[in-house]
Protein backbone atom coordinates (compact mmCIF):
# COMPACT_ATOMS: atom_id res chain seq x y z
CA UNK A 1 0.00 0.00 0.00
CA UNK A 2 2.75 2.43 0.99
CA UNK A 3 4.67 1.67 -2.22
CA UNK A 4 1.66 2.30 -4.43
CA UNK A 5 1.02 5.62 -2.72
CA UNK A 6 4.61 6.65 -3.21
CA UNK A 7 4.27 5.70 -6.89
CA UNK A 8 1.14 7.86 -7.20
CA UNK A 9 2.93 10.74 -5.57
CA UNK A 10 5.96 10.46 -7.81
CA UNK A 11 3.60 10.33 -10.79
CA UNK A 12 1.89 13.54 -9.75
CA UNK A 13 5.23 15.25 -9.35
CA UNK A 14 6.24 14.10 -12.83
CA UNK A 15 3.03 15.50 -14.34
CA UNK A 16 3.74 18.77 -12.60
CA UNK A 17 7.32 18.75 -13.85
CA UNK A 18 6.17 18.33 -17.47
CA UNK A 19 4.69 21.80 -17.49
CA UNK A 20 6.80 24.40 -19.33
CA UNK A 21 9.69 25.30 -17.09
CA UNK A 22 10.56 28.69 -18.42
CA UNK A 23 9.53 31.69 -16.38
CA UNK A 24 10.82 35.00 -15.28
CA UNK A 25 13.52 34.68 -12.67
CA UNK A 26 12.20 35.59 -9.30
CA UNK A 27 13.52 36.74 -5.98
CA UNK A 28 11.69 35.77 -2.86
CA UNK A 29 8.98 36.96 -0.55
CA UNK A 30 9.35 36.86 3.18
CA UNK A 31 6.16 37.01 5.20
CA UNK A 32 5.64 37.45 8.90
CA UNK A 33 2.08 36.71 9.94
CA UNK A 34 0.23 36.49 13.23
CA UNK A 35 -3.30 35.58 14.10
CA UNK A 36 -5.62 33.41 16.09
CA UNK A 37 -6.21 29.69 15.87
CA UNK A 38 -9.30 27.73 16.89
CA UNK A 39 -8.59 24.14 17.87
CA UNK A 40 -10.67 21.07 18.62
CA UNK A 41 -9.05 17.77 19.47
CA UNK A 42 -9.58 14.42 21.08
CA UNK A 43 -6.53 12.40 22.05
CA UNK A 44 -7.82 9.21 23.61
CA UNK A 45 -4.48 8.60 25.28
CA UNK A 46 -5.41 11.61 27.39
CA UNK A 47 -9.19 11.58 27.52
CA UNK A 48 -12.28 10.37 25.66
CA UNK A 49 -13.57 13.95 25.77
CA UNK A 50 -13.29 16.58 23.08
CA UNK A 51 -11.24 19.62 24.02
CA UNK A 52 -11.81 22.96 22.31
CA UNK A 53 -10.05 26.26 22.61
CA UNK A 54 -8.17 29.06 20.96
CA UNK A 55 -4.85 30.78 21.06
CA UNK A 56 -2.40 32.93 19.17
CA UNK A 57 -0.01 31.79 16.50
CA UNK A 58 2.83 33.24 14.47
CA UNK A 59 4.16 32.14 11.13
CA UNK A 60 7.19 33.02 9.06
CA UNK A 61 7.22 32.02 5.45
CA UNK A 62 9.51 32.34 2.49
CA UNK A 63 8.31 31.83 -1.04
CA UNK A 64 9.72 32.15 -4.49
CA UNK A 65 7.44 32.25 -7.53
CA UNK A 66 7.72 32.43 -11.27
CA UNK A 67 4.96 32.18 -13.83
CA UNK A 68 5.60 28.45 -13.91
CA UNK A 69 6.30 27.37 -10.38
CA UNK A 70 6.04 28.19 -6.71
CA UNK A 71 8.13 27.08 -3.77
CA UNK A 72 6.96 27.92 -0.27
CA UNK A 73 8.53 27.19 3.12
CA UNK A 74 6.57 28.02 6.26
CA UNK A 75 7.47 27.79 9.93
CA UNK A 76 4.83 28.36 12.54
CA UNK A 77 3.96 27.88 16.15
CA UNK A 78 0.79 28.12 18.18
CA UNK A 79 -0.21 27.87 21.80
CA UNK A 80 -3.67 27.61 23.27
CA UNK A 81 -5.77 26.50 26.19
CA UNK A 82 -8.38 23.84 25.51
CA UNK A 83 -11.33 22.92 27.67
CA UNK A 84 -13.86 20.10 27.71
CA UNK A 85 -17.47 19.75 28.76
CA UNK A 86 -16.11 18.51 32.11
CA UNK A 87 -14.04 21.63 32.81
CA UNK A 88 -15.26 23.21 36.01
CA UNK A 89 -15.06 26.54 37.77
CA UNK A 90 -11.50 25.72 38.83
CA UNK A 91 -10.62 25.53 35.12
CA UNK A 92 -9.81 21.81 35.44
CA UNK A 93 -9.46 19.59 33.59
CA UNK A 94 -7.91 21.51 30.74
CA UNK A 95 -5.21 21.06 28.15
CA UNK A 96 -2.44 23.43 27.25
CA UNK A 97 -1.59 23.08 23.59
CA UNK A 98 1.78 23.70 22.00
CA UNK A 99 2.03 23.09 18.28
CA UNK A 100 4.77 23.75 15.80
CA UNK A 101 5.03 23.10 12.10
CA UNK A 102 7.23 23.33 9.06
CA UNK A 103 5.61 23.11 5.63
CA UNK A 104 7.52 22.84 2.38
CA UNK A 105 5.43 23.08 -0.79
CA UNK A 106 6.49 22.91 -4.38
CA UNK A 107 4.04 23.26 -7.27
CA UNK A 108 4.21 23.86 -11.01
CA UNK A 109 1.67 25.39 -13.34
CA UNK A 110 -0.46 22.85 -15.14
CA UNK A 111 -3.25 25.02 -16.57
CA UNK A 112 -3.41 28.73 -17.23
CA UNK A 113 -6.59 30.59 -18.18
CA UNK A 114 -5.53 33.80 -19.77
CA UNK A 115 -2.68 35.41 -17.99
CA UNK A 116 -4.50 36.06 -14.73
CA UNK A 117 -5.50 32.65 -13.42
CA UNK A 118 -3.43 29.52 -13.15
CA UNK A 119 -3.72 26.05 -11.66
CA UNK A 120 -0.73 24.46 -10.00
CA UNK A 121 -0.01 20.88 -9.03
CA UNK A 122 2.76 19.72 -6.79
CA UNK A 123 3.63 18.17 -3.50
CA UNK A 124 3.56 19.18 0.10
CA UNK A 125 5.81 18.05 2.92
CA UNK A 126 4.35 18.94 6.29
CA UNK A 127 6.17 18.35 9.55
CA UNK A 128 3.99 18.95 12.59
CA UNK A 129 4.37 18.40 16.29
CA UNK A 130 1.61 18.75 18.88
CA UNK A 131 2.02 18.46 22.63
CA UNK A 132 -0.99 18.55 24.95
CA UNK A 133 -0.26 19.19 28.60
CA UNK A 134 -3.22 17.59 30.32
CA UNK A 135 -4.08 19.09 33.70
CA UNK A 136 -6.56 17.08 35.68
CA UNK A 137 -8.56 17.16 38.86
CA UNK A 138 -7.36 17.35 41.58
CA UNK A 139 -5.11 20.32 40.99
CA UNK A 140 -1.52 19.32 41.54
CA UNK A 141 -2.08 15.75 40.42
CA UNK A 142 0.54 14.33 38.14
CA UNK A 143 0.58 16.29 34.91
CA UNK A 144 1.18 14.26 31.80
CA UNK A 145 1.98 15.63 28.36
CA UNK A 146 0.63 13.76 25.33
CA UNK A 147 2.04 14.17 21.86
CA UNK A 148 1.72 13.47 18.17
CA UNK A 149 4.47 14.12 15.66
CA UNK A 150 3.99 13.71 11.93
CA UNK A 151 5.96 14.31 8.79
CA UNK A 152 3.51 13.84 5.95
CA UNK A 153 3.87 14.03 2.21
CA UNK A 154 1.19 14.24 -0.41
CA UNK A 155 -0.14 16.01 -3.49
CA UNK A 156 -1.01 19.66 -3.54
CA UNK A 157 -3.36 21.47 -5.89
CA UNK A 158 -3.64 25.23 -5.97
CA UNK A 159 -5.35 27.98 -7.92
CA UNK A 160 -4.15 31.55 -8.10
CA UNK A 161 -5.73 34.61 -9.61
CA UNK A 162 -3.61 37.69 -10.08
CA UNK A 163 -4.92 41.22 -10.33
CA UNK A 164 -3.11 44.46 -10.99
CA UNK A 165 -2.16 45.01 -7.37
CA UNK A 166 -3.45 41.89 -5.66
CA UNK A 167 -3.40 38.12 -5.70
CA UNK A 168 -6.00 35.60 -4.51
CA UNK A 169 -5.12 31.96 -3.98
CA UNK A 170 -6.48 28.76 -2.58
CA UNK A 171 -4.88 25.38 -2.17
CA UNK A 172 -5.56 21.89 -0.91
CA UNK A 173 -2.92 19.48 0.33
CA UNK A 174 -3.76 15.89 1.23
CA UNK A 175 -1.01 13.73 2.72
CA UNK A 176 -0.86 10.14 1.56
CA UNK A 177 2.12 8.90 3.51
CA UNK A 178 3.33 9.96 6.94
CA UNK A 179 6.02 9.24 9.44
CA UNK A 180 4.17 9.23 12.74
CA UNK A 181 5.66 9.55 16.19
CA UNK A 182 3.43 8.96 19.17
CA UNK A 183 4.32 7.75 22.66
CA UNK A 184 2.46 4.69 23.91
CA UNK A 185 1.06 6.71 26.78
CA UNK A 186 2.40 10.14 27.58
CA UNK A 187 5.47 12.03 26.41
CA UNK A 188 6.39 13.49 29.76
CA UNK A 189 5.34 13.43 33.36
CA UNK A 190 5.86 16.58 35.41
CA UNK A 191 8.16 17.87 32.66
CA UNK A 192 10.39 14.78 32.87
CA UNK A 193 10.50 12.86 29.61
CA UNK A 194 9.00 9.40 29.82
CA UNK A 195 11.34 6.80 28.33
CA UNK A 196 10.24 5.17 25.13
CA UNK A 197 9.95 8.37 23.16
CA UNK A 198 7.84 8.92 20.09
CA UNK A 199 8.00 5.41 18.55
CA UNK A 200 8.18 6.34 14.90
CA UNK A 201 6.49 4.34 12.19
CA UNK A 202 5.13 4.85 8.69
CA UNK A 203 1.41 5.35 8.22
CA UNK A 204 -0.63 5.44 5.04
CA UNK A 205 -4.06 7.00 4.62
CA UNK A 206 -5.56 3.93 6.27
CA UNK A 207 -4.11 5.09 9.59
CA UNK A 208 -3.41 8.79 9.12
CA UNK A 209 -5.87 11.00 7.35
CA UNK A 210 -5.22 14.68 7.02
CA UNK A 211 -6.02 17.69 4.92
CA UNK A 212 -4.94 21.27 4.71
CA UNK A 213 -7.03 23.97 2.99
CA UNK A 214 -5.59 27.45 2.71
CA UNK A 215 -6.93 30.60 1.15
CA UNK A 216 -4.95 33.79 0.98
CA UNK A 217 -5.36 37.28 -0.36
CA UNK A 218 -2.32 39.47 -0.93
CA UNK A 219 -2.65 43.19 -1.60
CA UNK A 220 0.25 45.33 -2.71
CA UNK A 221 0.98 48.14 -0.31
CA UNK A 222 4.10 49.46 -1.95
CA UNK A 223 6.34 48.12 -4.65
CA UNK A 224 8.24 46.08 -2.07
CA UNK A 225 5.56 45.14 0.43
CA UNK A 226 2.21 43.32 0.54
CA UNK A 227 -0.48 42.87 3.11
CA UNK A 228 -1.47 39.21 3.41
CA UNK A 229 -4.80 37.98 4.73
CA UNK A 230 -5.02 34.21 5.08
CA UNK A 231 -7.16 31.44 6.44
CA UNK A 232 -6.09 27.85 6.99
CA UNK A 233 -8.06 24.76 7.96
CA UNK A 234 -6.07 21.71 9.06
CA UNK A 235 -7.58 18.36 9.98
CA UNK A 236 -5.75 15.25 11.15
CA UNK A 237 -7.01 11.89 12.27
CA UNK A 238 -4.77 9.09 13.48
CA UNK A 239 -6.40 5.71 13.84
CA UNK A 240 -4.92 3.67 16.65
CA UNK A 241 -6.13 1.69 19.66
CA UNK A 242 -6.44 5.13 21.23
CA UNK A 243 -7.35 7.37 18.25
CA UNK A 244 -6.50 11.03 17.92
CA UNK A 245 -8.46 13.67 16.02
CA UNK A 246 -7.31 17.22 15.58
CA UNK A 247 -8.76 20.18 13.69
CA UNK A 248 -7.67 23.78 13.61
CA UNK A 249 -8.70 26.96 11.87
CA UNK A 250 -6.27 29.81 11.73
CA UNK A 251 -6.88 33.34 10.50
CA UNK A 252 -3.96 35.67 10.16
CA UNK A 253 -2.76 39.00 8.96
CA UNK A 254 0.75 39.29 7.65
CA UNK A 255 3.24 41.58 6.03
CA UNK A 256 5.18 40.37 3.01
CA UNK A 257 8.47 41.87 1.99
CA UNK A 258 9.59 41.30 -1.57
CA UNK A 259 13.23 40.41 -1.90
CA UNK A 260 15.64 40.56 -4.82
CA UNK A 261 14.26 40.30 -8.35
CA UNK A 262 10.72 39.98 -7.06
CA UNK A 263 10.68 43.65 -6.11
CA UNK B 1 -10.09 40.64 -7.31
CA UNK B 2 -11.80 43.47 -5.45
CA UNK B 3 -13.69 40.81 -3.55
CA UNK B 4 -10.58 38.86 -2.51
CA UNK B 5 -10.72 39.69 1.20
CA UNK B 6 -14.43 38.93 1.22
CA UNK B 7 -13.70 35.58 -0.40
CA UNK B 8 -11.14 34.64 2.23
CA UNK B 9 -13.51 35.77 4.98
CA UNK B 10 -16.40 33.85 3.42
CA UNK B 11 -14.40 30.62 3.37
CA UNK B 12 -13.42 31.17 6.99
CA UNK B 13 -17.01 31.88 8.04
CA UNK B 14 -18.30 28.85 6.20
CA UNK B 15 -15.78 26.69 8.01
CA UNK B 16 -16.41 28.09 11.50
CA UNK B 17 -17.54 25.25 13.68
CA UNK B 18 -16.22 22.57 11.41
CA UNK B 19 -13.31 21.82 13.74
CA UNK B 20 -15.78 20.55 16.29
CA UNK B 21 -17.72 18.69 13.62
CA UNK B 22 -14.56 16.95 12.44
CA UNK B 23 -13.58 15.85 15.94
CA UNK B 24 -17.15 14.98 16.82
CA UNK B 25 -19.15 15.31 20.02
CA UNK B 26 -18.32 13.59 23.29
CA UNK B 27 -19.38 9.97 23.20
CA UNK B 28 -22.65 9.12 24.91
CA UNK B 29 -21.76 5.92 26.68
CA UNK B 30 -24.20 3.62 28.38
CA UNK B 31 -23.26 2.06 31.69
CA UNK B 32 -21.61 -1.00 30.22
CA UNK B 33 -19.61 1.17 27.82
CA UNK B 34 -18.42 3.33 30.72
CA UNK B 35 -17.32 0.17 32.51
CA UNK B 36 -15.50 -1.01 29.39
CA UNK B 37 -13.75 2.34 29.06
CA UNK B 38 -12.30 2.02 32.57
CA UNK B 39 -11.43 -1.67 32.23
CA UNK B 40 -9.71 -1.11 28.86
CA UNK B 41 -7.84 1.94 30.07
CA UNK B 42 -6.42 0.10 33.08
CA UNK B 43 -5.70 -2.93 30.89
CA UNK B 44 -3.66 -0.78 28.49
CA UNK B 45 -1.79 1.51 30.81
CA UNK B 46 -1.62 0.17 34.40
CA UNK B 47 2.04 -0.42 35.27
CA UNK B 48 1.85 -2.81 38.24
CA UNK B 49 0.08 -5.87 36.85
CA UNK B 50 3.25 -7.96 36.98
CA UNK B 51 3.57 -7.24 40.71
CA UNK B 52 -0.07 -7.62 41.60
CA UNK B 53 -0.73 -11.03 40.15
CA UNK B 54 -4.28 -10.00 39.34
CA UNK B 55 -6.14 -11.83 36.57
CA UNK B 56 -7.53 -8.68 34.99
CA UNK B 57 -9.33 -10.55 32.20
CA UNK B 58 -11.11 -12.67 34.76
CA UNK B 59 -12.15 -9.58 36.67
CA UNK B 60 -13.75 -8.34 33.46
CA UNK B 61 -15.76 -11.54 33.28
CA UNK B 62 -16.87 -11.08 36.87
CA UNK B 63 -17.72 -7.39 36.84
CA UNK B 64 -18.94 -6.68 33.27
CA UNK B 65 -22.24 -8.53 33.76
CA UNK B 66 -22.79 -6.60 36.98
CA UNK B 67 -22.11 -3.33 35.15
CA UNK B 68 -24.59 -4.31 32.46
CA UNK B 69 -27.20 -4.93 35.13
CA UNK B 70 -26.52 -1.74 37.10
CA UNK B 71 -29.84 0.05 37.52
CA UNK B 72 -28.36 3.41 38.42
CA UNK B 73 -25.14 5.40 38.17
CA UNK B 74 -24.64 4.77 41.85
CA UNK B 75 -24.73 1.02 41.28
CA UNK B 76 -22.35 1.35 38.35
CA UNK B 77 -19.95 3.28 40.61
CA UNK B 78 -20.13 0.42 43.11
CA UNK B 79 -19.26 -2.09 40.38
CA UNK B 80 -16.35 -0.15 38.86
CA UNK B 81 -15.10 0.86 42.30
CA UNK B 82 -15.14 -2.75 43.49
CA UNK B 83 -13.24 -3.89 40.39
CA UNK B 84 -10.56 -1.23 40.83
CA UNK B 85 -10.16 -2.04 44.51
CA UNK B 86 -9.22 -5.60 43.54
CA UNK B 87 -5.84 -4.15 42.54
CA UNK B 88 -5.05 -3.41 46.22
CA UNK B 89 -3.31 -0.24 45.12
CA UNK B 90 -3.48 2.96 47.13
CA UNK B 91 -2.94 4.97 43.94
CA UNK B 92 -6.09 3.58 42.32
CA UNK B 93 -9.38 5.36 42.97
CA UNK B 94 -12.65 6.38 41.37
CA UNK B 95 -14.55 9.63 41.89
CA UNK B 96 -18.08 8.78 40.76
CA UNK B 97 -20.05 11.92 41.47
CA UNK B 98 -20.54 12.07 45.23
CA UNK B 99 -19.12 8.57 45.68
CA UNK B 100 -15.40 8.00 46.13
CA UNK B 101 -13.77 4.61 46.01
CA UNK B 102 -10.22 3.96 47.18
CA UNK B 103 -8.35 1.00 48.55
CA UNK B 104 -8.43 1.19 52.32
CA UNK B 105 -6.76 -2.10 53.12
CA UNK B 106 -3.81 -0.37 54.76
CA UNK B 107 -5.81 2.13 56.78
CA UNK B 108 -5.81 -0.07 59.87
CA UNK B 109 -2.02 -0.34 59.96
CA UNK B 110 -0.68 1.21 63.15
CA UNK B 111 0.98 4.59 62.68
CA UNK B 112 1.63 6.18 66.03
CA UNK B 113 2.25 9.82 65.33
CA UNK B 114 0.84 12.83 67.12
CA UNK B 115 2.06 16.33 66.20
CA UNK B 116 0.84 17.47 69.61
CA UNK B 117 3.32 15.15 71.29
CA UNK B 118 6.10 16.31 68.96
CA UNK B 119 5.31 19.87 70.04
CA UNK B 120 6.45 18.92 73.55
CA UNK B 121 9.90 18.19 72.10
CA UNK B 122 9.98 21.06 69.62
CA UNK B 123 8.81 24.07 71.60
CA UNK B 124 9.94 26.69 69.09
CA UNK B 125 8.16 25.29 66.05
CA UNK B 126 7.56 27.73 63.17
CA UNK B 127 5.68 27.24 59.93
CA UNK B 128 7.82 27.61 56.81
CA UNK B 129 6.79 30.41 54.39
CA UNK B 130 4.70 28.19 52.12
CA UNK B 131 3.29 26.21 55.05
CA UNK B 132 4.28 22.84 53.58
CA UNK B 133 6.56 22.25 56.53
CA UNK B 134 7.35 23.43 60.05
CA UNK B 135 10.67 23.56 61.83
CA UNK B 136 12.30 24.16 65.20
CA UNK B 137 14.73 22.62 67.66
CA UNK B 138 14.27 19.12 69.06
CA UNK B 139 17.38 19.73 71.17
CA UNK B 140 19.74 22.71 71.40
CA UNK B 141 22.00 21.21 68.72
CA UNK B 142 19.44 19.13 66.80
CA UNK B 143 16.99 20.68 64.39
CA UNK B 144 13.59 19.30 63.48
CA UNK B 145 11.75 19.72 60.14
CA UNK B 146 8.27 18.30 59.74
CA UNK B 147 7.20 17.95 56.10
CA UNK B 148 3.40 17.62 56.07
CA UNK B 149 3.07 16.64 52.39
CA UNK B 150 4.72 17.11 49.00
CA UNK B 151 1.80 18.86 47.23
CA UNK B 152 2.08 22.33 45.72
CA UNK B 153 5.08 24.52 45.14
CA UNK B 154 7.72 26.38 47.09
CA UNK B 155 9.37 23.40 48.78
CA UNK B 156 12.84 24.61 47.92
CA UNK B 157 12.15 27.98 49.53
CA UNK B 158 10.67 26.29 52.60
CA UNK B 159 13.64 24.02 53.23
CA UNK B 160 16.07 26.88 52.55
CA UNK B 161 14.29 28.97 55.18
CA UNK B 162 14.36 26.09 57.66
CA UNK B 163 18.07 25.43 57.09
CA UNK B 164 18.87 29.13 57.43
CA UNK B 165 16.92 29.39 60.69
CA UNK B 166 18.52 26.19 61.99
CA UNK B 167 22.07 27.25 61.12
CA UNK B 168 23.09 26.60 64.75
CA UNK B 169 22.36 22.85 64.72
CA UNK B 170 24.84 20.09 63.95
CA UNK B 171 22.23 17.39 63.27
CA UNK B 172 18.76 17.33 61.80
CA UNK B 173 15.57 15.30 62.06
CA UNK B 174 13.23 15.30 59.06
CA UNK B 175 9.81 13.93 59.88
CA UNK B 176 7.71 12.49 57.04
CA UNK B 177 5.38 10.42 59.21
CA UNK B 178 1.76 10.57 58.01
CA UNK B 179 3.04 12.30 54.85
CA UNK B 180 0.60 11.41 52.02
CA UNK B 181 2.96 12.37 49.19
CA UNK B 182 2.60 14.76 46.26
CA UNK B 183 4.85 15.61 43.35
CA UNK B 184 8.26 14.13 42.65
CA UNK B 185 9.81 17.53 41.92
CA UNK B 186 9.05 18.54 45.51
CA UNK B 187 10.82 15.59 47.10
CA UNK B 188 13.85 16.40 44.98
CA UNK B 189 13.64 20.09 45.90
CA UNK B 190 14.02 19.14 49.57
CA UNK B 191 16.50 16.28 49.25
CA UNK B 192 18.73 18.28 46.88
CA UNK B 193 19.80 20.43 49.86
CA UNK B 194 21.47 17.40 51.45
CA UNK B 195 23.55 15.96 48.61
CA UNK B 196 26.99 17.01 47.50
CA UNK B 197 26.80 15.45 44.03
CA UNK B 198 24.45 13.71 41.65
CA UNK B 199 23.27 10.38 43.05
CA UNK B 200 20.91 7.79 41.59
CA UNK B 201 18.30 7.14 44.25
CA UNK B 202 15.64 5.13 42.39
CA UNK B 203 14.54 3.75 39.06
CA UNK B 204 11.22 4.17 37.30
CA UNK B 205 9.56 2.05 34.65
CA UNK B 206 6.60 3.10 32.53
CA UNK B 207 3.96 0.89 30.98
CA UNK B 208 4.91 1.07 27.33
CA UNK B 209 2.99 -1.58 25.46
CA UNK B 210 -0.25 -3.53 25.32
CA UNK B 211 1.01 -6.57 27.26
CA UNK B 212 0.78 -6.31 31.02
CA UNK B 213 4.53 -6.83 31.38
CA UNK B 214 5.47 -4.28 28.72
CA UNK B 215 7.54 -1.88 30.79
CA UNK B 216 10.19 0.59 29.69
CA UNK B 217 13.82 -0.07 30.67
CA UNK B 218 14.67 1.19 34.16
CA UNK B 219 15.19 4.94 34.10
CA UNK B 220 17.54 6.21 36.80
CA UNK B 221 16.20 9.00 39.01
CA UNK B 222 19.09 11.25 39.93
CA UNK B 223 19.22 13.63 42.85
CA UNK B 224 21.40 16.68 42.15
CA UNK B 225 22.62 19.39 44.55
CA UNK B 226 20.56 22.57 44.61
CA UNK B 227 19.85 25.58 46.77
CA UNK B 228 21.98 28.23 48.47
CA UNK B 229 22.74 26.13 51.54
CA UNK B 230 23.59 22.47 51.92
CA UNK B 231 23.28 20.58 55.18
CA UNK B 232 26.16 18.14 55.65
CA UNK B 233 25.62 16.99 59.24
CA UNK B 234 23.96 13.76 60.35
CA UNK B 235 20.29 13.40 59.49
CA UNK B 236 17.53 11.12 60.74
CA UNK B 237 14.40 10.70 58.60
CA UNK B 238 11.33 9.58 60.56
CA UNK B 239 8.84 7.28 58.85
CA UNK B 240 5.71 5.32 59.67
CA UNK B 241 3.11 3.19 57.92
CA UNK B 242 1.42 6.31 56.59
CA UNK B 243 4.51 7.71 54.87
CA UNK B 244 3.43 7.00 51.33
CA UNK B 245 4.00 7.63 47.64
CA UNK B 246 6.23 10.69 47.12
CA UNK B 247 7.15 10.52 50.81
CA UNK B 248 8.58 7.09 50.01
CA UNK B 249 10.45 8.62 47.08
CA UNK B 250 11.87 11.11 49.56
CA UNK B 251 12.99 8.26 51.81
CA UNK B 252 14.67 6.60 48.82
CA UNK B 253 16.44 9.86 47.99
CA UNK B 254 17.60 10.48 51.54
CA UNK B 255 18.78 6.98 52.18
CA UNK B 256 21.03 7.22 49.13
CA UNK B 257 23.01 9.87 51.03
CA UNK B 258 25.80 9.25 53.53
CA UNK B 259 25.10 10.16 57.15
CA UNK B 260 21.33 9.63 56.86
CA UNK B 261 19.46 7.14 59.05
CA UNK B 262 15.86 6.12 58.45
CA UNK B 263 14.13 5.68 61.81
CA UNK B 264 10.61 4.49 62.52
CA UNK B 265 8.27 1.95 60.98
CA UNK B 266 8.20 0.70 57.39
CA UNK B 267 6.55 3.04 54.94
CA UNK B 268 3.13 2.27 53.46
CA UNK B 269 4.15 0.78 50.11
CA UNK B 270 2.72 2.85 47.28
CA UNK B 271 5.22 2.60 44.42
CA UNK B 272 2.99 3.82 41.60
CA UNK B 273 2.93 7.18 39.90
CA UNK B 274 -0.70 7.80 39.00
CA UNK B 275 -2.42 9.50 36.12
CA UNK B 276 -5.98 10.82 36.29
CA UNK B 277 -8.43 9.85 33.56
CA UNK B 278 -11.86 11.18 32.69
CA UNK B 279 -15.13 9.61 31.65
CA UNK B 280 -17.72 11.29 29.43
CA UNK B 281 -20.25 11.27 32.30
CA UNK B 282 -18.02 13.50 34.42
CA UNK B 283 -16.43 10.79 36.58
CA UNK B 284 -12.69 10.58 37.06
CA UNK B 285 -10.42 7.72 38.04
CA UNK B 286 -6.76 7.32 38.77
CA UNK B 287 -4.20 4.56 38.44
CA UNK B 288 -0.41 4.29 38.09
CA UNK B 289 1.18 4.24 34.66
CA UNK B 290 4.70 4.42 36.12
CA UNK B 291 6.30 2.44 38.95
CA UNK B 292 9.16 3.35 41.25
CA UNK B 293 11.84 0.86 42.22
CA UNK B 294 14.59 0.96 44.82
CA UNK B 295 18.13 1.35 43.43
CA UNK B 296 18.68 -2.41 43.69
CA UNK B 297 15.68 -2.97 41.42
CA UNK B 298 13.36 -4.26 44.13
CA UNK B 299 9.83 -3.08 44.55
CA UNK B 300 8.22 -1.69 47.69
CA UNK B 301 4.62 -1.79 46.45
CA UNK B 302 2.36 -3.08 49.25
CA UNK B 303 5.48 -3.78 51.35
CA UNK B 304 6.96 -0.41 52.15
CA UNK B 305 10.57 0.67 52.67
CA UNK B 306 12.28 -0.84 55.67
CA UNK B 307 13.93 1.66 58.04
CA UNK B 308 17.50 1.38 59.30
CA UNK B 309 16.17 1.41 62.86
CA UNK B 310 12.74 -0.08 63.30
CA UNK B 311 10.63 1.66 65.94
CA UNK B 312 6.86 1.61 65.87
CA UNK B 313 5.87 3.34 69.10
CA UNK B 314 2.56 2.76 70.77
CA UNK B 315 -0.66 4.47 71.71
CA UNK B 316 0.31 4.17 75.38
CA UNK B 317 3.59 5.99 74.85
CA UNK B 318 1.86 8.77 72.93
CA UNK B 319 -0.74 9.06 75.68
CA UNK B 320 2.13 9.47 78.12
CA UNK B 321 3.56 12.26 75.97
CA UNK B 322 6.43 10.21 74.60
CA UNK B 323 7.30 9.77 70.93
CA UNK B 324 9.38 6.59 70.73
CA UNK B 325 10.46 7.22 67.13
CA UNK B 326 11.62 10.74 67.90
CA UNK B 327 13.37 9.53 71.07
CA UNK B 328 15.27 6.94 69.05
CA UNK B 329 16.26 9.48 66.40
CA UNK B 330 17.54 11.86 69.08
CA UNK B 331 19.58 9.05 70.63
CA UNK B 332 21.04 8.11 67.24
CA UNK B 333 21.99 11.68 66.42
CA UNK B 334 23.52 12.28 69.86
CA UNK B 335 25.69 9.21 69.37
CA UNK B 336 26.76 10.52 65.98
CA UNK B 337 28.87 13.32 67.50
Amino acid sequence: MARSLIAVLVGLLCIAARAPAQGKPSGGRLTLAAGAVLVAERDEHASPLRYDGAGPFVRVSFETRTEQRALVVRLGGAIGTLRSAMTGADDLPRQELTRGWIDVEYARRIVARGHRTRWLLGASLAERGTVLRHLTVPAGANIVGYALYSTAIGPLVAIEATGRRSRLGAQLAVPVLALIGRPYGGLYNELTLIPGGLRFHLATVDAFQAGDVTTAYAMELTRGAELLLSYQLVVERYRDDAPLSFASQAASLGLTIRLGADR
Amino acid sequence: MKHGPAGVAAVALLAVGCTGVFVGPDPKLDRLALFEQVWTDVDRYYSLFSMKGVAWDSLHDVYAPRAAQAASDSELGDVIGAMLLELHDIHVNLAAGPQFYRYSGYDARPAFFDPGVVARYVTDRHAAPNAHSAFGHAAPDIGYVWILHFEGSGFGADIDTALAQLADVRALIIDVRDNPGGQRSNLEAVASRFTDRGRTYAFTRVRDGPRHDDLSPPEPQVLSPDGPRRFTGPVAVLTNRKSVSTAEGFVLAMRALPGVSIVGDSTEGGAGNPVTRELPNGWAYRFPFMTWYAPDGTTFEEIGLTPDLWVRGSAEELAAGRDAVLDTALAVLRRSQ
